[in-house]
């Protein structure tokens, strides 16, 4: 803030000198204009207010003089020039409570050159109007807008170069039967000007063209460009005759009539996307809503999961297919429905993988007879490894360094050989995953693949119970301990090591959940319809 | 004020180049009286003029004798005569303002006789006076008038010889020339012996120069009248230049404005004869009477005349009369007929006619019900065919053709349209829903299309 402060105050000095530079040279333009800045940052300062005034009176008179000369020697366009300055000049310091008098005559010579000037420019731009130079005839008659708006009838001649050509613009593209180009041309004018010509009625016109080619197309069925076409007017005018009902048309009949042969081809996930979406759109159209009830029904898709029995690992078998059970139903597939195959059928258990190793297919039609099951997850486990590891310890010999303080205040020190202890514990587990995703109906295999994965953690620490800072390690030199200073660093890191080690059912559930999470991951973009 | 400028200005720049800020007191210490205050005698015309050694540390005494010298030229009082021209004749306020300006820098510019009275300086400043005699002043003052006006009477001469024989553009060109000499006197009495006669020379001037103003006629015995049509604008209108209706004037600049051409205007110099030949301006009027102005234009007489600022601008408020001549136009008979049918029946309201009615009626055509005495006939043929149906939506198909000829059998305009199509409940409503499309085409497109086939523009 300070800065800030510091940083103006430097700018208005730097100002204040230049203007007043400016002011040595006679150049009371650029003085006072910097008097002005000034002013403004610093109103409560007289001294600036005084200086502004002072070079804004002599600029003044400088342009009083320049407006009386000018108009002397007939020069109608600079009169009106300078006297629009001055007077801007003494409106703008007006405003900042600055006062500069000013000269009656100049309003004479300013009225009367204005009457000439005007009038020679207005008659120029009714010249282009008759020529229809609509660009020139613009530019002129802005001039004189600027100059003095109730100026004759230039408000309308104005209007008439600014609007004419696009007028006619619009004109040609309703004849090239480009109608929204058109409409949007009549509308540019329409929205600037609301009673230039028939702008209104044109607009309509057009409008009713494009929504008449709109439903021609519609009628022949070419949905894509009748909802273009459509759309153009529904979001010109939403309220134009029934737009709104042909645009929901031409954008979801397609998609429905698509849904409806999709369901009748039994896809009935495809049927159920097709139909939701038109009802996104619209929100309700035709008997869309019963016909999504009837594809989501069609579409349910009953899984159901079956681990083969390991070995040894029998109930962490289990535990796998728990998490995949879990991770399938956390996935809200609305179609995909999960079953545990023990739960649903427990006989079938045992038959679902023959003699050979490879799945029944007598086994999956009974299933999906009896329980409408429509595929089977087969879970295989392979190489599965858990290791749970020891802590281990080992009495290593160091040195701490002992300071001490003399009497007369000087300060020494000396190594102390003592004992700590450095422990070493490491669990690992890791597990390959293959599953089969394998058709109730055909046998087929629909999806497979293979996950591996592993987990592991280590704790490596020492503890020690004298002042741990001070610790360093040990080198042996034949047969005699020195003190290691160089492995300070590292026996420091190893004393605020972690001293708690993952537990191996911990890394056990983490490793389960990522790799079942993968095949749920597979088996809920799996569309059985591709 | 300028004075009072000048000291501000001059302390400020003082306390800014200085350490120590000076007092005016301690300015002024030592300066004579006619620095502080500048003489006043009725003898003389005074004249102090000062300049900073800051400011003008090269030229400040030249820069000081001009303040001085302007000084006591602005004393000298610009009195302008009762029996001036310019009191004579009615001038803006304006133009009184700029000829006392003028007149005092051209007092300024021809100032001789003055002379130094003293100089006074302090290490900022430096300060000058003159004086001139009033009486040596007035002296020199009728030298040059009595020189003026021997000019200007040579020059006023000829321009009285040229007016009598009736040669308006060289009398003009001398008595501009005659008044150009006796410019910086016009605000005095100009007496002088012309003819034998004792004259009042500046007013003489002037009156003579307006006298001749309303001798100078635009005449024409012709009647204008125009149809509206393609050819019009090649048509050549014809107006005399004559002095005292009678005797043609060449060389004259005239200038022309047609009503219905808006802004532009024509300049044209009368030939030999004093005739002025132009040709008529391309119009779209609705109109049924219209309007030609004519009226000199002296203006480039002026400025070959004289360079001088003031001459000119008094010459410009001279006004020269405006001549209007009446342009009867008249607007070309349309004859409409129209076959219109929806899915082979006939319309009994119809639609292509009554659309092609009101714009025509709405330009100002008229419309008669025999082609004979028709300048154009519009023959259109419309019907419609039906389309498909879907879902209770019926289309039609809509044919048209256009075809304008005039007078004389000649297609001036054809269209034809396959591409309008209608849609409604009913095969019937759809029919009418496509002639009301063509209804917009006729009156966005075809209309306007014709229109200008015809006329040129829309």
């Amino acid at each position: 803030m300070a800065i800030l402060l510091l940083t103006a105050g430097c700018a208005v000095k730097k100002m204040i000198k230049q203007a007043e530079q400016f002011e040595g040279a006679g150049m009371f333009k650029e003085a006072s204009e910097l008097y002005y800045q000034v002013h403004l940052k610093k109103p409560s300062k007289a001294d600036y207010k005084i200086a502004l005034k002072r070079t804004g009176q002599i600029y003044y008179e400088e342009l009083s003089g320049e407006i009386k000369s000018c108009f002397n020697r007939g020069d109608y366009k600079e009169t009106v020039y300078y006297y629009m300055e001055a007077s801007a000049m003494v409106d703008k310091y007006n405003r900042t409570g600055v006062s500069i008098k000013v000269d009656p005559m100049m309003d004479r010579y300013f009225n009367d050159a204005k009457d000439y000037y005007l009038d020679s420019r207005y008659k120029l731009g009714l010249k282009h109007i008759t020529d229809q130079e609509f660009v020139e005839a613009k530019n002129v008659f802005s001039e004189v807008f600027q100059i003095d708006p109730e100026y004759k009838d230039t408000r309308t001649y104005l209007n008439e170069a600014t609007f004419e050509p696009i007028y006619r613009e619009g004109t040609q593209y309703y004849n090239d039967g480009r109608y929204m180009e058109a409409y949007n041309k009549w509308e540019s004018i329409y929205l600037r000007e609301n009673n230039y010509k028939d702008t209104r009625s044109r607009m309509d016109e057009a409008l009713n063209e494009r929504y008449k080619e709109g439903t021609l197309l519609l009628m022949s069925e070419n949905f894509n460009d009748a909802a273009h076409a459509l759309g153009e007017v529904f979001k010109a005018n939403p309220n134009f005759k029934d737009v709104k009902a042909q645009y929901v048309e031409a954008r979801n009949e397609p998609v429905y009539r698509q849904a409806k042969t999709d369901m009748n081809q039994d896809n009935c996930r495809t049927a159920y996307f097709g139909f939701e979406r038109i009802l996104n759109d619209a929100g309700t159209y035709k008997d869309s809503k019963t016909l999504k009830d009837q594809a989501l029904a069609c579409a349910e898709y009953p899984v159901a999961v079956y681990s083969r029995p390991v070995k040894q690992f029998g109930a962490d078998a289990t535990q796998f297919e728990n998490t995949t059970v879990k991770n399938l139903l956390g996935k809200k597939n609305i179609f995909l429905r999960v079953f545990e195959l023990s739960t649903i059928n427990s006989r079938l258990e045992n038959r679902l993988i023959n003699s050979l190793g490879e799945v029944d297919e007598g086994a999956l039609r009974t299933l999906n007879r009896e329980n409408n099951i429509k595929a089977v997850l087969v879970l295989e486990y392979d190489n599965f490894k858990k290791n749970k590891g020891q802590l281990k310890k080992e009495e290593l010999t160091g040195f701490e360094r002992v300071t001490t303080k003399s009497t007369d205040g000087q300060t020494s020190f000396y190594d102390k050989q003592v004992k700590y202890s450095e422990f070493f514990q490491e669990n690992e587990i890791s597990l390959t995953v293959r599953y089969k995703l394998v058709s109730a109906t055909t046998g087929e295999t629909l999806l497979s693949n293979t996950y591996s994965g592993s987990k592991n953690d280590k704790i490596n620490y020492a503890t020690y119970d004298g002042d741990k800072n001070q610790l360093y390690p040990a080198k042996n030199n034949r047969g005699s301990w020195n003190i290691n200073e160089s492995g300070y660093r590292s026996l420091q890191t190893l004393l605020r090591g972690e001293t708690q080690i993952k537990s191996i059912e911990n890394m056990q559930q983490l490793l389960f959940n990522d790799l079942s999470n993968d095949i749920a991951n597979d088996i809920n973009n799996f569309n059985p319809e591709r | 004020m300028k004075r009072t400028i000048l000291y501000f200005f001059l302390l400020i720049l003082i306390s800014c180049s200085s350490t120590k800020n000076l007092t005016y007191e301690e300015l002024m210490a030592g300066a004579p009286t006619w620095v502080k205050q500048t003489p006043n005698s009725s003898d003389y015309y005074h004249g102090v003029g000062m300049a900073s050694k800051v400011t003008a540390p090269v030229d400040f005494r030249e820069v000081a004798r001009q303040n001085a010298l302007s000084e006591l030229a602005s004393g000298i009082s610009v009195n302008i005569s009762s029996t001036s021209v310019l009191n004579q004749f009615e001038f803006d306020d304006n133009y009184s303002e700029y000829f006392r300006d003028n007149i005092k820098l051209t007092t300024q510019q021809y100032l001789e006789g003055y002379e130094l009275v003293d100089n006074w300086e302090n290490a900022q400043q430096y300060w000058v006076y003159y004086r001139l005699s009033k009486s040596k002043f007035k002296e020199i003052k009728q030298q040059r008038i009595n020189k003026a006006i021997e000019a200007s009477k040579a020059e006023f001469m000829k321009a009285k010889e040229f007016k009598t024989e009736g040669n308006f553009q060289e009398s003009m060109q001398f008595y501009i020339k005659s008044l150009d000499d006796v410019k910086d006197f016009l605000g005095d009495d100009l007496k002088t012996e012309i003819e034998g006669k004792n004259e009042d020379y500046s007013s003489l001037l002037i009156s003579e120069m307006i006298r001749m103003i309303p001798r100078l006629s635009i005449e024409t015995s012709d009647k204008f009248q125009f149809i509206r049509g393609v050819g019009h604008m090649n048509e050549n209108i014809t107006l005399m230049v004559l002095y005292d209706h009678q005797f043609p004037v060449k060389g004259v600049n005239v200038e022309l404005e047609f009503s219905y051409a808006p802004g532009k205007s024509i300049m044209n110099i009368s030939d030999a004869e004093g005739k002025i030949r132009v040709k008529n301006e391309n119009f779209d009027t609705r109109k049924k009477e219209e309007y030609l102005r004519a009226t000199v234009n002296i203006e480039k007489l002026i400025k070959e005349s004289t360079s001088d600022q003031m001459v000119r601008r008094l010459m410009e408020s001279m006004e020269f009369p405006v001549y209007v001549f009446p342009i009867e136009i008249i607007s070309p008979k349309f004859h409409i007929m129209v076959g219109e049918k929806n899915l082979g029946n006939d319309l009994k309201n119809g639609i292509t006619i009554k659309a092609f009615r009101n714009l025509i009626e709405k330009d100002g055509f008229e419309i008669v019900g025999e082609g004979k005495i028709a300048d154009y006939t519009l023959i259109s043929e419309v019907s419609t065919q039906k389309g498909n149906e879907v879902n209770g939506k019926f289309t039609t198909r809509l044919n048209a053709t256009f075809a304008l000829k005039n007078g004389s059998g000649h297609v001036v305009y054809a269209k034809e349209l396959s591409d309008i199509s209608g849609v409604g409940s009913s095969y019937e409503s759809a029919g009418e829903d496509a002639y009301r499309s063509l209804e917009g085409k006729i009156r966005i497109n075809i209309y306007p299309a014709m229109y200008k086939a015809v006329f040129g523009s829309f």
